[in-house]
């Protein structure tokens, strides 16, 4: 059983080094934005230690720490300080191995948010269905739903990328 | 693109996206900061994007007491003898009722966090995701009159102009009322896709009072209409594993059933705030009805039982409650 910590570079900083990387790109993929994803990364391991859940074990954790960053890419989208747009020409291109990942990337950064949050955790992370259903605590209809959207979306979108 | 194929593909570009090594170093300064100019807050519990204003009463005292020193004992609930609500207190009317307002949207200016629900507008009113579920297997049996068919457009940062009627934040979907059952309680979306149904019920619990658990579980009808009841570890429950058990003993399910109906309810907020769900002292009952619904019951070790959404626990007279909850072990 986790608890909270009283000074930084205990648990918190332990669950950092495992969670980092994967709450990281599901904000970029959200929010297009390094320095937003870094924030919004940030910003969710505060909240770790602020809410001090009791975890029962490791996936426990890493489905509250994805529904927390979630929520919160949400948040700041909804807030109109940034454009919804996302832009990858922004000062701060994202550093990716080649043009056709770029490009990928784009596809689905561009997807309405609903529909790329199943999406990337559906085939990044692999979650199945119901869990992405608890993780987003949407029914699994709902999750269902927007992944057979998303997928329309990405099948005709790929489909024009492959004709470039 | 082929499916595997966009798997393969779209990991091997999000696995090019690292964040730098200054963010961690950066989240340690923030840390620290924060550590010295700590100070007292106050959680908030927002659901479905909107506030739900739960009346506030005054939890009974024991209860409260369990939940400050921890857990109940081991295998015996601790009797609780539930003081009255101060009248006066908002929610909470003189005979100890409990008054659920109408749910209310948040203040988008108030830059608070929602955590977001599957919810629909009918007939003026929200309704969330039922704690009832159905198969949709059965649900075109139940699938009664069709009432409209919602509009997406609710989000969570949605201000009060967005909800309109039959407005949703799940898409656009045919709405039904559901036989047996009144439609101020509950409907039912529906729809088929490629041949495959997707039904989900919605309940509507707020906007009223409740005196009693008749005053809920009532409007489930579930008297005489009980085919079978399983019982569900917290530890299976909250770690997805779907290990429940049949519920052999049905005289204790029976007087449970009826103590229930009287159950006195007691506002969630304070019992929350307390920490109820910080103990994991929790079993879930499943009661399958004969229209195949199934309802969820949260069974708490301090004697107190909750359903779904509705921002109220209720105390169930403790040998009822007692007898049920040492009938459930493995």
């Amino acid at each position: 059983m986790q608890r909270s910590m009283t000074r930084p570079g205990n648990h918190v900083i332990k669950s950092y080094e495992i969670y980092a990387d994967m709450l990281f790109r599901i904000a970029l993929v959200h929010l297009g934005s390094r320095q937003d994803a870094e924030e919004a990364t940030q910003d969710t391991f505060i909240k770790l230690i602020e809410k001090a859940p009791k975890f029962k074990d490791a996936e426990h954790q890493k489905a509250w720490l994805i529904r927390v960053i979630t929520n919160h890419c949400k948040t700041l989208l909804g807030r109109g300080w940034r454009k919804r747009e996302v832009k990858l020409e922004s000062a701060e291109p994202i550093a990716v191995d080649s043009p056709e990942d770029l490009a990928l990337l784009q596809l689905v950064m561009a997807m309405p948010m609903k529909y790329k949050t199943v999406i990337h955790l559906y085939y990044y992370e692999d979650y199945p269905i119901q869990e992405i259903s608890k993780i987003l605590q949407i029914s699994q209809s709902a999750v269902k739903m927007r992944l057979q959207r998303g997928r329309q979306l990405l099948k005709l979108e790929l489909e024009g990328v492959e004709s470039h | 693109m082929k499916e595997d194929q966009f798997r393969t593909l779209y990991k091997k570009a999000v696995d090019s996206m690292k964040p730098d090594e200054d963010m961690k170093k950066e989240l340690i300064n923030k840390l620290e900061q924060r550590q010295e100019r700590k100070r007292p807050r106050k959680s908030v519990y927002i659901a479905a994007s909107i506030v739900i204003a739960a009346g506030i009463g005054l939890a009974a005292p024991n209860i409260l007491q369990q939940l400050n020193s921890g857990q109940s004992t081991q295998g015996q609930i601790t009797q609780v003898t539930p003081s009255p609500s101060e009248p006066g207190n908002a929610g909470t009317n003189a005979s100890g009722s409990i008054v659920i307002p109408k749910l209310e949207l948040p203040d988008m200016k108030s830059g608070v966090m929602a955590d977001m629900i599957a919810l629909v507008v009918y007939k003026d009113n929200i309704y969330t995701q039922s704690a009832t579920r159905i198969d949709a297997a059965d649900a075109a049996a139940l699938r009664g009159d069709k009432l409209g068919r919602t509009t997406g457009g609710i989000d969570e940062w949605s201000g009060k102009d967005k909800y309109t009627e039959l407005a949703s934040n799940i898409g656009e979907t045919d709405i039904y009322s559901v036989k047996g059952y009144d439609a101020s309680f509950l409907i039912m979306s529906y729809s088929e896709i490629n041949g495959e149904v997707f039904a989900e019920l919605y309940e509507h619990t707020n906007g009223i009072t409740i005196n009693s658990g008749a005053d809920l579980f009532g409007k489930l009808n579930l008297e005489g209409r009980i085919t079978s009841a399983q019982w569900e570890s917290f530890d299976s429950w909250n770690n997805g594993l779907q290990q429940s058990t049949p519920l052999a003993d049905g005289e204790s399910l029976s007087g449970f059933l009826t103590a229930l109906q009287a159950a006195k309810p007691l506002a969630a907020e304070p019992l929350i705030e307390q920490g109820i769900y910080d103990s994991e002292d929790r079993k879930i009952l499943y009661l399958q009805l004969e229209d195949n619904a199934r309802v969820e019951l949260t069974l708490f070790g301090q004697g107190l039982v909750r359903y779904g959404q509705a921002p109220v626990f209720f105390e169930v007279e403790s040998v009822s409650f007692q007898k049920l909850w040492d009938s459930m072990k493995l």
